[in-house]
């Protein structure tokens, strides 16, 4: 099965401008889950980020704790 | 992401956070830019930190402050216990402050953003969450997530191996135009609009996983084709190809959509999808990349919705009409 699925992929790339794709037995759902993050990749999920500066020192003010920032050139919970 | 890595993955700065702060995520580039009440109160608490005296410039980092915009504390490092640090030394000035400084002077009114700078999730429409991942091929042939290297305790180098993320905004004009009609025809190929097209291939197949990443031009896009297929009962299948190359050739990427989609009432229910092919080359802020073509994978997955990030505003959309329409801009 394995050499199978290495000519598969060896086929592929050895067709002429064809890009090599998916090997073949690997369904959608595998391949997304190898490039989704899983819990351990969103683990930085389990803090309960706000996103706007006037709820944040809304709920700050309610709550009597001060604000934690975390700013980024590009948005921190998206862009890479 | 390696903030989101070493930094905020570590359970003793989450329980912190969580038990002791409001925790609040922005983006710079917007924040500083605002001419707005939101972007006057951040310039005016950053004057007392390290960013202070930076200008226009960036003033990215961790700060710490009260509701009515007393400055407490600042950090900018991949370390979790300088964070921790930081965050006990704010908590201690905090506590000595009067009561007075610690409240809000007066109401603080709705949210009000400059007009330019506001982005809201598309009413109507639909968020996608898209994932990116370089990839290698095991001995079987198969296509994994790149390993990673033993590093010691207090290596916090960024190898870009985790899942970058970034969010896919379709309007509900969009959705109109990309989900079929109950009387589409089933297994007859029907051509996503091409301006949904650009957008997904100019600036969602794109590396972002060591850095911020430069988006395609038109020009740069060679070929972006993608075609829904009904396959009746509120399905369709998704299928695709794309090819984008700078004029140098030193940096592209090729490759092929595979999903599928549910639908009810013109609303979109389930979408999911996997674009897999090879890049090739790197940007002056996403350096690092495998030398030659490697493989890389996006995955997409119509977003839930149920928290702040799961509606953060396409990297690309600083330039709202350009990224709404990729084909015209």
């Amino acid at each position: 099965m394995r050499k199978l699925l290495l000519l598969a992929a060896i086929g592929m790339m050895a067709h002429g401008g064809v890009t090599p794709t998916r090997a073949e037995g690997q369904t959608r759902g595998e391949l997304m889950a190898v490039i989704e993050p899983g819990e351990r990749g969103e683990a930085w999920l389990e803090i309960p980020w706000e996103t706007d500066l006037t709820v944040a020192r809304r709920k700050a003010a309610a709550a009597g704790k001060p604000v934690f920032l975390w700013e980024m050139d590009g948005h921190p919970l998206g862009c890479t | 992401m390696a903030d989101r890595e070493f930094v905020f993955s570590d359970p003793a700065v989450q329980r912190l956070i969580r038990e002791k702060f409001i925790p609040l995520a922005m983006d710079d580039w917007y924040l500083r830019r605002q001419k707005d009440a939101q972007g006057k109160f951040f310039m005016e608490m950053t004057r007392e930190s390290p960013r202070g005296d930076v200008g226009e410039g960036t003033r990215q980092g961790r700060y710490v402050f009260t509701a009515g915009g007393k400055f407490l504390g600042f950090n900018n490092n991949r370390s979790p216990e300088r964070l921790l640090a930081m965050l006990r030394e704010s908590l201690g000035r905090w506590e000595k402050l009067p009561a007075t400084d610690r409240a809000v002077p007066g109401d603080l009114g709705d949210v009000v953003r400059e007009a330019r700078y506001e982005r809201r999730p598309p009413e109507g429409g639909a968020v996608v969450k898209v994932y990116t991942r370089v990839l290698e091929r095991g001995a079987d042939g198969a296509l994994r997530a790149v390993s990673e290297p033993e590093r010691k305790e207090d290596d916090f180098r960024h190898r870009g191996l985790e899942a970058a993320v970034d969010h896919l905004w379709l309007t509900a004009e969009d959705l109109k135009l990309l989900v079929p009609k109950a009387d589409a025809p089933v297994g007859v190929a029907m051509a996503v609009p091409r301006a949904i097209g650009q957008r997904v291939a100019r600036y969602h197949l794109v590396d972002g996983t060591r850095g911020e990443p430069p988006h395609w031009s038109r020009e740069e896009v060679k070929v972006a084709e993608f075609s829904v297929i009904p396959e009746g009962k509120g399905r369709a299948k998704l299928k695709g190809r794309v090819k984008m190359e700078t004029a140098d050739g030193k940096r592209g990427f090729e490759g092929e959509l595979d999903g599928e989609m549910s639908y009810g009432g013109g609303r979109l229910e389930r979408l999911e999808a996997v674009v897999i092919g090879e890049h090739w080359g790197e940007s002056a802020l996403t350096a690092g990349a495998r030398p030659g073509r490697s493989p890389l994978g996006f995955a997409f997955r119509l977003s839930e919705g149920k928290r702040s990030a799961d509606v953060i505003p396409p990297q690309a959309a600083r330039w709202l009409e350009g990224y709404y329409e990729p084909d015209r801009n």
